[in-house]
């Protein structure tokens, strides 16, 4: 339950914070001149933070979409991202926001009208091709969408821009706000998956993995596409059992060509990210894993990985055509 | 767990309740404590509250224990005796604030707390006021983290009820209703406090490996290190300090220790 409202005094009359602080009447709204006063001071400690975060509605100036690097794509040319937040509900040990952000608050930015047309002046720069936009990156792209009501805001621009692409990457079983539209070609729902052993000790707060395939197979019927994220691989006991399993349990109920794209990330941390969150969680099993920092990220020992996501690939090419599998390499520092 | 009132008459309930006793110090500063909880005065305005809190940090510098600052302020509308907690604070004169996040539970409603150089007749609605509170913050967020530091005011005076009607002897009568609520509190935040220390074995088998052989800055970094993860990785206490009695050298301590863990790594 939010309990506290932070709001940036250039967006206090903004309806979408009206509207935010009617459905949220028991909330205290405390201003402020500026979101950062709230969510970068140095210290905070953002294990303790996570235990109850305070909501901040915020302007985002400055770029709003801006371009990925060149191995993060799922086959697309022109390739963007953008934050309508930062942070997440979820809690997850391996999750590089803990690493990045001094601040576990929730941060909206209600601007959404200003990522809209910078999205459309990007969209507009390739009239002909296909440009895609990535969401949920520095937050879930649908597990606070009961607060920021951000895929009703969204979907109708996507719907109208058919060469503007839409990736909502989540771990969330929140699939009303989709269910509730028609289903569209240019968004892609992608869901991130680990064996749920792994996901049961490290996705504090994320949904079953069970429920996850659930939602993706709701959603395939009613025509939404789906992709699948198995981003980070997390090096185990049982590992070729596990995600066999998983991508069995997956593939069984899934039909393959409503699977618009699968994607492999190894474990990939910047140092100084990593070292956070070591501190925040000395007694982490993961971060006492088989890991090494070179040119300054941290990552699985170089064998391993390679292993690990060759297994991977494997597995996933007996079920999938090759076309639909892309291998991400970049750490999330050097990306954002 | 740390408190830092003003005035003595603010912090007698809390003396009261918690059985503190006055030390006998040759120090500017009057303290009272008990095993757990410590309690000093600072006197009235800025500067003595930074001073004050240093001068508490002193007698107990460690970095994960809790602040709480209990007070009397003025507010724009609320009515006297009600109690509040601080969600923000302001220096309306340097336009400096800060925001001390709220993990507890509801207890108390929150305000927006500023600290002003002079007592103010001039109050503003849905604003406390008071003398001390920036500093509070300002300085014992350098000693904590700022989850950690927390403030809790009532109200002695408003526009109905002026500062210069308030008599000092009304202020335990004015806190004391607050204090179970307050001990709520207090144990939320030493709760909270705990999962912050370190593992209770860690720096027990560092100083015993330590005490056995010397090791270099490096070595030492390392044996913290493995020591740190062998402790997360099931490797019980008594194998460890196994380990650090049985080697003849610091090197092959953490060579040893290093091996041991290679076959734990691999996550379960
Ligand atoms: S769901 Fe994604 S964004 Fe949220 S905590 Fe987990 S890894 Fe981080």
């Amino acid at each position: 339950m939010i309990e506290i409202i932070y709001i940036e005094d250039s967006i206090a009359q903004h309806p979408r914070t009206i509207d935010i602080l009617k459905r949220f009447p028991q909330a205290t709204p405390i201003p402020c001149a500026n979101y950062k006063e709230v969510f970068n001071p140095a210290g905070q400690n953002f294990r303790l933070q996570k235990k109850k975060p305070a909501l901040i509605l915020a302007e985002k100036k400055g770029n709003r979409a801006l371009p990925i690097p060149e191995t993060y794509g799922i086959g697309g040319k022109y390739n963007f991202y953008f934050s309508h937040m930062l942070n997440c509900l979820y809690d997850c040990r391996y999750c590089f926001l803990q690493g990045m952000y001094p601040s576990a608050h929730y941060v909206l930015f209600v601007n959404f009208e200003d990522f809209l047309s910078d999205i459309q002046s990007k969209t507009a720069q390739q009239p002909e091709q296909p440009v895609w936009f990535f969401s949920g990156y520095d937050c879930d792209s649908l597990a606070l969408d009961h607060i920021s009501q951000f895929t009703q805001s969204f979907l109708p621009h996507f719907r109208a821009n058919p060469t503007a692409h839409l990736e909502l990457r989540t771990k969330s079983v929140n699939i009303k706000p989709l269910l509730n539209n028609d289903p569209l070609k240019n968004v892609v729902t992608a869901f991130s998956f680990t064996p749920q052993e792994i996901s049961t000790q490290l996705e504090h707060g994320v949904p079953s993995v069970s429920s996850r395939i659930n939602a993706m197979k709701k959603l395939t019927q009613s025509g939404w596409q789906v992709g699948l994220r198995i981003d980070p691989i997390i090096d185990c006991t049982n590992f070729s059992k596990r995600y066999e399993s998983l991508f069995f349990d997956i593939f069984s109920i899934i039909p393959l060509e409503m699977i618009h794209s699968v994607s492999l990330g190894a474990f990939r941390m910047p140092g100084p990210f990593f070292k956070k969150m070591e501190k925040l969680y000395p007694t982490e099993k993961l971060f006492a894993g088989s890991l090494e920092k070179k040119q300054g990220v941290v990552s699985y020992k170089k064998e391993i990985e390679q292993k690990r996501k060759e297994t991977c690939k494997n597995l996933l090419l007996q079920l999938i055509p090759e076309e639909k599998l892309f291998l991400c390499e970049t750490a999330p520092e050097t990306t954002f | 767990m740390n408190f830092i009132t003003a005035f003595t008459q603010e912090a007698i309930p809390l003396i009261e309740e918690l059985d503190l006793v006055k030390e006998d110090l040759s120090s500017p500063f009057i303290l009272f404590q008990n095993k757990n909880h410590r309690l000093v005065v600072s006197g009235i305005g800025a500067q003595n509250m930074s001073l004050a809190v240093s001068f508490l940090h002193g007698i107990h510098p460690n970095l994960q224990t809790p602040w709480l600052n209990l007070g009397l302020c003025g507010h724009g509308n609320a009515k006297l005796g009600h109690a509040l907690q601080i969600a923000k604070c302001q220096n309306p004169q340097s336009g400096k604030s800060c925001y001390p996040p709220q993990l507890f539970s509801a207890l108390f409603p929150k305000a927006i707390l500023h600290t002003v150089d002079q007592p103010t007749s001039d109050y503003k609605t849905d604003l406390a006021y008071d003398m001390e509170g920036m500093a509070y913050f300002e300085t014992a967020i350098r000693f904590a983290p700022p989850e950690l530091v927390q403030s809790v005011k009532i109200v002695s005076d408003n526009p109905k009820n002026p500062l210069s009607q308030f008599e000092k002897k009304q202020t335990s009568s004015l806190i004391s209703p607050h204090i179970p609520k307050i001990l709520s509190l207090i144990s939320e935040m030493e709760s909270l406090a705990l999962e912050l220390e370190p593992h209770p074995q860690l720096s027990f088998i560092i100083e015993q490996t330590l005490s056995l052989h010397s090791f270099t800055e490096t070595q030492f970094h390392q044996l913290k290190k493995l020591t740190r993860q062998a402790l997360s990785l099931g490797l019980t206490t008594e194998k460890i300090s196994q380990i650090s009695q049985s080697e003849h050298s610091a090197k092959s301590i953490i060579t040893l220790l290093h091996n041991q863990l290679e076959q734990k790594r691999i996550f379960p």
